[in-house]
């Protein structure tokens, strides 16, 4: 069982952060998850190839994500525990925040 | 037809924003860019009037470059080569009223502007390192040509990263 360090640290992530994070529990390459993204969305959240390539480097230098291969120039990533792990915490953040909300805003 | 037509205009390096608004008024009158320019000067390629937006990131290293262009080109935008130490050129056909963006959010132009700015810092000591062994070795003359060239650059350095740094506050302050 791995110990986690201080994940939060890395908290909280911004929304195309988290998407791209999310879109990675399963091996795709860099446009891949744009599209993904997008759909996730529903169209809100798009990202751009620069915003992307900045991404990818320091998710993958956290360790947050991995390079699994790479096929025709274009590196295939998904994310590692620690991500995951780091995702989760964040999606448990976000639904406190949203009952909160619930509650509070619209009293159901 | 394909005349070449060559440009000069000099945009520095904190003027990337006004050097893509003026590449994307050239293409809509039939000016494309072929590829990036060297020394101030611009290749354009005529042609009919297009819908291009340009968009420029810095990246100096050439670390993936294949990985890095091939990540554009799947999004639509075609490279068109380096200039001035790391500035990349892309450009996209783009919609009307469409404004395609390289960077969809503000923490990675931030991050783009840092780039640029580490990279005049990093060669600003360059200068040293070729002015300072000089100094006993050549006639005067050319001791005072050098200090001209070299104060003239470390002048610039100053000027250019004040100006990058203030481009990143304005993002910052969003």
């Amino acid at each position: 069982m791995t110990i986690p360090k201080d994940l939060n640290k890395y908290l909280p992530l911004s929304e195309a952060t988290f998407y791209i994070m999310l879109s990675l529990v399963e091996p795709l390459h860099g446009y891949a998850v744009m599209q993904r993204v997008e759909i996730l969305s529903d169209g809100v959240v798009k990202v751009g190839p620069g915003t992307l390539y900045g991404a990818f480097s320091n998710l993958e230098k956290e360790n947050l994500i991995r390079m699994v291969s790479e096929e025709e120039r274009r590196k295939i990533y998904i994310l590692t525990d620690k991500g995951r792990q780091v995702l989760e915490l964040q999606a448990h953040r976000l639904v406190r925040m949203v009952n909160n909300a619930n509650f509070i805003l619209w009293n159901s | 037809m394909n005349e070449t037509t060559t440009v000069y205009k000099w945009f520095w390096t904190w003027q990337d924003d006004k050097e893509e608004a003026w590449l994307q008024s050239m293409s809509a009158r039939g000016f494309h860019l072929q590829k990036s320019p060297f020394l101030g000067f611009y290749k354009f390629t005529t042609g009919e009037p297009t819908p291009y937006t340009y968009r420029m990131d810095f990246k100096e290293d050439k670390k993936d470059q294949k990985q890095y262009i091939q990540l554009f080109a799947d999004a639509g935008w075609d490279y068109l080569g380096l200039a001035r130490g790391g500035w990349r050129y892309f450009r996209k056909v783009s919609a009307p009223g469409d404004s395609p963006e390289i960077f969809t959010d503000t923490a990675s132009k931030i991050m783009k502007y840092k780039r640029v700015v580490g990279y005049l810092y990093v060669t600003l000591p360059v200068y040293l390192i070729v002015f300072l062994p000089a100094m006993d070795s050549y006639p005067t003359w050319f001791m005072i040509f050098l200090a001209l060239i070299f104060f003239s650059s470390l002048t610039y350095s100053i000027i250019a990263i004040n100006k990058v740094e203030k481009r990143i506050k304005a993002l910052q302050s969003f």
